[in-house]
């Protein structure tokens, strides 16, 4: 079993049941039983590993109900997330599979992306953009952005080849970058599509990565590193590029954005990256802008609930953990709720739209744009 | 009968969502932090979350009804296992009790469902301007309930007190599922009736289960300092705590720690910064201490507190990043994320404590003891710490602390003749042999050695609140790891 290697983390939550990670976990705030806490799901892993317990349907689903958000881990010294990837991993070697995250794990082999949408329309929003097959740094436009916001895409394209960058595009030979794979526990399938990925930046003779979305950014920067030997390619996420310009005096947002704002930290992009304030900056770029925080932010934010398989599997759940942090924003007397991430707004939106909340829900980007 | 339909009538009563059979479930109630075999695996035959008093009650009477266990499960942070489920039967998770009923800003009171932890309750109260300084480590998982039920100790409990200083009224559900009120409402003192309220403050869910209380609370005061200083002996620290109190300062926390935790903090500050803190060798006991109020009066306090120090033989530690460390770890727990100090630091060996009431003037002599007897047993000392626990005197419960190899059960097995004997020796100095874990299923029949004839008054005390034994069975008057003497 994969979550023998972690062993010695299982066994030191086991004696050391502190329960710091509990009380602000997104789904035992939902489900409210021990089990879908971290150190919950750490005394199952014990009882896996010790042949207490025995899989089962049930059991897939109190593990998969997390969005491996990583707050129980930014309140441990363990590696709790991983440890749940490991479970998730076995799990499904064994035969345990959510169907929906199977189904989208088929999609992304087959058409490299979970969304049912066609391969030869993935490069659709990049018409008329100037991509440079020669350059070294690779936009990596991800699944979200490409099928479900192209229209942020071309725009957050531009402002980077405007701010100085030539850039290079995969176009439709872009894949998945796996993440829904590796957090599912589709871990196979994940080592498969990340080599193809692997094999098509090296033809390509990418240096460095920019992605937008905070999902592919932690997956390349973090994950790719670990899994696949000499990954050697610099992953920067849009917003560090930005902030960067900004300070460089490549981009100069001059036209006010009167309005009082709040921003939420995608747990990819914030908790597991550490990418906290260059989102700041930016906002903080904007002149007539303000920024007020949320009494969770940072390495406390609240999860939007839809990462790590929630949004695919449980959407129910998921919507009513984001519709907990849209009050949170309410809270703050803003009146739009700003973040970047497109599985985090995809959440939110219908957060928004099923609690009737007046907040708006404004991409980072855009809003820069806007000032721009 | 059949387990499955005991849940299934639960279920008719309090809602299928709160009920549980499956053994994953119920593997997660199997433990607190208790020191035991790290493989040990007791289950709870069915787990239920209620969210009100009267769901509670349900559950009792059909625990009552069929005559099997009922066991209290909160924060899971307890060291006695009061938790364990020794008998099977049914874990009431209490965290499903999580709403805060009323904050009274006018009378300085808050009633709450007993689940709610005692940082959510704090960080509801600051809103208001309030704060309940009861402040165990555990605080952002234990529960208000579990401070009631394990009578747990509090950072401020020199200035605060424990519990029976702060609660007022309760409702309990007893183990025949009766919803009985107990205290006095509002008022801060009464002179009525029996004090029942005071037989629920460490009572472990053997009288029933607390699910509403009523606490006295405070206005939160504006500004605080912490200080430190190494004295030559334990029994100096102690005297110039002491004088700090004899002058009429308002002492907030007080911790004596002895030599050897006082190489942890040099440890920890060596490891940290690189350099040697300037801490002399002649340094065997750590004196922390605060003072809260408005600006003014902390720092005249702050600066007479100095003075009594070093008149009483006192060096202040220079290092600010000690008294920091110890302040992060005591009450803002607010570790460098991932280096959360619990998980880092029982990687190998988990912390196990006799936690022993001393009388003031034989602390030194208890501290002695207690290194032979841990040599004796052959376990890890990890160091002595006296807390303070009642407002304005020198009030020692003592955490005499040793690491436990759990992956050994027979090193288990000699911490708890260790704990046995660290009690008698309590006793023996006329002092208490538990002081903030409580029985749990370790010190119960043992106890008799400090209770005498006294533990058959509990006995039929409990019998009124639980006639058939149903409420958290196997704990004070029994225990798995302590025998009674001969």
């Amino acid at each position: 079993m994969r979550i023998e290697e972690y062993k010695d983390d299982i066994y030191t939550c086991n004696r050391s049941r502190c329960g710091f990670c509990r009380e602000a976990c997104p789904t035992y705030q939902e489900m409210g039983f021990e089990s879908y806490s971290s150190r919950g799901r750490m005394l199952i892993a014990r009882g896996l590993l010790e042949g207490v317990l025995e899989p089962s349907k049930e059991l897939l689903d109190c593990v998969n109900l997390c969005a491996t958000c990583g707050y129980c881990q930014s309140r441990c010294a363990l590696r709790n997330v991983e440890v749940f990837e490991a479970l998730r991993a076995d799990l499904v070697e064994q035969g345990f599979k959510d169907e929906y995250h199977e189904r989208a794990v088929e999609e992304i082999k087959r058409n490299g992306n979970p969304y049912l949408k066609p391969r030869n329309e993935r490069a659709a929003w990049a018409d008329g953009i100037p991509f440079s097959k020669d350059a070294d740094t690779l936009l990596f436009a991800g699944c979200t952005y490409p099928y479900i916001f192209p229209d942020w895409l071309k725009s957050s394209a531009k402002l980077l080849i405007d701010g100085g960058l030539e850039l290079n595009y995969l176009g439709n030979e872009e894949n998945c970058c796996g993440s829904l794979m590796l957090t599912t526990g589709f871990l196979d399938d994940f080592t498969e599509n990340g080599e193809k990925n692997l094999h098509a930046f090296r033809e390509a003779g990418v240096k460095r990565i920019i992605t937008g979305c905070p999902g592919c950014y932690k997956i390349l920067a973090e994950d790719y590193p670990k899994h696949f030997e000499n990954f050697d390619i610099e992953v920067e996420h849009i917003t560090q590029v930005v902030a960067r310009m900004l300070d460089e005096g490549k981009m100069n947002p001059s036209k006010p954005v009167e309005a009082i704002v709040t921003y939420h930290d995608p747990c990819h992009l914030g908790r597991h990256m550490r990418v906290f304030e260059e989102p700041r900056k930016i906002l903080e770029s904007i002149p007539g802008l303000e920024l007020r925080e949320m009494e969770n932010n940072r390495f406390d934010a609240k999860c939007c609930g839809a990462g790590g398989g929630m949004m695919a599997a449980y959407p129910e759940i998921a919507v009513k953990i984001a519709e907990k942090r849209v009050k949170e924003a309410e809270a703050t007397g803003a009146e739009m709720l700003v973040t970047i991430c497109p599985i985090c707004e995809f959440n939110f939106e219908r957060a928004i739209r099923y609690s009737d909340s007046p907040i708006k829900l404004v991409d980072l980007m855009e809003l820069l744009k806007e000032s721009l | 009968m059949e387990i499955q339909k005991i849940a299934e009538e639960i279920a008719n009563k309090i809602g299928e969502e709160k009920v549980s059979t499956e053994k994953f479930h119920r593997m997660t109630y199997s433990r607190d932090w208790s020191p035991r075999d790290a493989k040990e695996t007791i289950l709870p035959d069915l787990v239920v979350v209620p969210s009100t008093t009267e769901e509670v009650a349900e559950v009792v009477k059909i625990a009552h009804k069929h005559r099997i266990p009922v066991v209290p499960f909160a924060g899971g942070t307890g060291m006695g296992g009061g938790v364990s489920p020794v008998r099977g039967g049914i874990t009431i998770d209490t965290k499903g009790l999580n709403k805060i009923l009323e904050i009274d800003e006018k009378n300085l009171t808050v009633t709450t469902q007993t689940g709610v932890t005692v940082l959510n309750l704090n960080r509801e109260l600051e809103k208001h301007g309030l704060w309940w300084p009861h402040d165990p480590e555990s605080k952002p998982s234990s529960t208000v309930g579990a401070a009631v039920s394990c009578d747990n100790d509090s950072t401020f409990g020199i200035k605060y007190g424990k519990l029976v200083d702060h609660l007022l009224n309760a409702v309990i559900v007893t183990g025949t599922g009766e919803i009985v009120r107990l205290g006095h409402r509002k008022a801060l003192c009464t002179s009525t009736g029996y004090k029942l309220h005071w037989l629920l403050i460490g009572a472990e869910g053997t009288l029933g289960i607390v699910t509403e209380v009523t606490l006295k609370v405070f206005p939160k005061p504006e500004t605080r300092a912490v200080e430190a200083a190494v004295f030559k002996s334990i029994s100096e620290a102690i005297g110039a705590l002491q004088r700090l109190l004899t002058a009429g300062l308002s002492v907030e926390s007080a911790h004596i720690n002895c030599k050897k935790r006082l190489g942890f903090y040099t440890h920890a500050y060596r490891e940290k910064y690189g350099r040697e803190p300037e801490i002399p060798d002649w340094a065997e006991a750590l004196l922390f201490v605060s003072f809260n109020g408005d600006e003014e009066v902390v720092r005249f306090s702050h600066q007479y507190a100095l003075r009594i120090l070093q008149e009483s033989g006192g060096l202040k530690v220079k290092e600010q990043e000690i008294i920091d460390g110890w302040w992060t770890s005591k009450h803002t727990l607010k570790f460098e994320p991932y280096k959360q100090k619990w998980p880092d630091s029982q990687r190998t060996k988990k912390f196990g404590a006799a936690d022993l009431g001393i009388p003031i003037g034989r602390i030194e002599e208890a501290y002695q003891k207690f290194l032979q007897i841990a040599e004796k047993n052959q376990i890890e000392v990890l160091g002595m710490c006296v807390y303070n626990e009642r407002p304005n005197r020198i009030s020692p419960s003592i955490s005499f602390a040793v690491f436990v190899d759990d992956s050994n059960p027979d090193e288990v097995r000699r911490f708890y003749k260790y704990v046995e004997e660290m009690s008698k020796m309590a006793v023996d100095l006329g002092g208490t042999m538990s002081t903030y874990i409580g029985d749990g299923d370790r010190l119960g029949g043992f106890n008799r050695y400090e209770h005498g004839e006294a533990l058959n008054y509990m006995k039929k005390i409990k019998e009124v609140f639980d006639p058939e034994n149903i409420m958290n069975p196997g704990k004070k008057f029994e225990s798995r790891w302590i025998k009674p003497e001969k």
